[in-house]
């Protein structure tokens, strides 16, 4: 396949599977009790945010959080707003202490579990719908276990797809890919 | 060139502070009701929603070929305690047959107007929400089935939630847990008025609005008002398990069991009203 062939079929066959993934997570991929249930996007938007520099790092945040809104029941905005916001605090700390790797990347994805669900809950708070804050913090202990288990998992698909469509050689990076493991 | 120096030294830190307050531009629309349904939610519910039931009903298969062929110790013991409850439900519905067509009398005898009828809409379960703050499940019935915005959701155990989103072939309801849901309630015994407030994840709501003085006890039966026009009167809401009356104040705090446990729904019925029928006088009455 052509480079060109490449660029034509990434996002159509991306949404794709975005769509495949949120039918999945709704339904088959949903955890017993209350660990919730496995959602991607936010994972992507990480793995975004250690290897896009900051300008595609929030126009393809923006995109991916719109695309997985339709799988939460709250308002899309306070979605939406609270991914990106995690999306640009995930490449500061990554930046700032240099992270790379698939240990560090799923460190990342808990950290930005906790981050979302923070500025989630804050935001809720505005449109008066919070639930209390015990149920928060539980909750959001809980959810780290599904978040960190999908960002070890999804890691190297995601580079693998990276590697796939070329982005390496499109996008000036600000970590070296080649520590990247 | 002081400026163009200065944008020269801060013009990174400058670009980052601004991306840090693009995400404000969403929450500008968080207030505004928009248009629902947007063209990009239609197609991906068209396209989502039938493998999400899909993948829903092949699971139910496997726990089915598990539970009816695989696990069948005990189905005896079962069936005969279940012929027992059946003969005793079949004689308390005799009863209230009479109770009804009694009640049905005695209302055109004082000509008071029929309550509210609804007639229920079965659906399956096929999916909930992917998020921990919201608490949405996905139904396999939508527009074409006749379900509109605002419908209630029931089971035989009480009420559920309320339809928040249709689709053409399904729909989106948000769950009497959910901290965006209220419904108007009443306490059985006391018939003091509320509001029953989802908290969350946890398996318990609030109740809000609950005056210092109302006689409220662990243990009470909190049914529907009707006076919300979304739930018909008494159905059963849940149950209360903790009161708190602070110190100070006009209101006390409670929080509710609800009826129906939402860990297990499969099957839930959408109520949807019928066109009342006016009823007439009985000549004569007084």
């Amino acid at each position: 396949m052509t480079p060109t062939q490449k660029k034509v079929l990434e996002w159509p066959l991306l949404i794709l599977i975005l769509w495949l993934s949120q039918s999945m997570e709704i339904s088959l991929l949903r955890l017993p009790g209350p660990l919730g249930s496995f959602h991607i996007p936010p994972v992507l938007i990480v793995y975004l945010a250690l290897t896009r520099s900051w300008g595609s790092l929030t126009l393809l945040a923006f995109v991916f959080s719109y695309l997985g809104s339709t799988s939460v029941s709250h308002s899309a905005s306070i979605y939406i707003a609270s991914q990106v916001w995690t999306a640009l605090a995930t490449k500061s700390v990554a930046t700032a202490l240099a992270l790379e790797g698939r240990p560090q990347f799923t460190m990342l994805v808990v950290g930005s579990h906790i981050v979302s669900r923070l500025l989630t809950h804050v935001l809720l708070a505005y449109l008066g719908q919070n639930a209390d804050v015990f149920s928060f913090v539980s909750y959001t202990l809980i959810g780290t276990l599904p978040a960190a288990l999908l960002g070890w998992l999804l890691f190297p698909l995601f580079m693998e797809w990276d590697r796939y469509f070329g982005h390496e050689a499109d996008d000036s990076r600000e970590l070296n890919p080649d520590l990247i493991r | 060139m002081a400026i163009g120096r200065w944008w020269g030294r801060n013009r990174k830190a400058l670009l980052v502070g601004v991306l840090f307050v693009l995400p404000f531009a969403p929450l500008l629309f968080a207030r505004v009701e928009l248009p629902r349904l947007n063209i990009y939610e239609k197609i991906h519910a068209f396209f989502v929603h039938p493998v999400a039931e899909g993948a829903t009903n092949a699971l139910d298969g496997v726990s089915v070929l598990w539970t009816r062929y695989l696990a069948l110790v005990g189905t005896s013991r079962e069936n005969d305690a279940l012929k027992k409850e059946n003969a005793e439900s079949r004689r308390r519905i005799l009863e209230l047959e009479e109770v009804d067509r009694e009640n049905e009398r005695l209302k055109k005898l004082v000509a008071i107007p029929d309550l509210e009828k609804f007639e229920g809409i079965a659906g399956r379960i096929i999916g909930q929400d992917a998020a921990f703050e919201s608490l949405g499940f996905y139904l396999n019935l939508g527009s074409e089935e006749g379900i509109r915005e605002r419908m209630p959701v029931v089971t035989s155990d009480g009420i559920v939630g309320t339809v928040w989103r249709v689709y053409r072939h399904s729909s989106v309801f948000l769950a009497l847990l959910d901290p965006a849901h209220d419904v108007d309630g009443l306490v059985v015994r006391s018939r003091a008025r509320l509001i029953v407030e989802g908290k969350g994840k946890p398996l318990l709501a609030r109740l809000k609005y609950l005056d210092r003085s109302e006689d409220i006890r662990v243990g009470d039966e909190i049914l529907t008002s009707g006076l919300d026009g979304v739930f018909p009167k008494g159905l059963r809401v849940g149950f209360v398990v903790k009161v708190d009356r602070p110190r100070a104040g006009v209101t006390q705090d409670a929080e509710l069991r609800p009826a129906v446990d939402l860990g297990r729904l499969e099957e839930v019925l959408v109520l949807r009203k019928v066109p009342p029928v006016s009823v007439a006088p009985v000549s004569g009455a007084r």
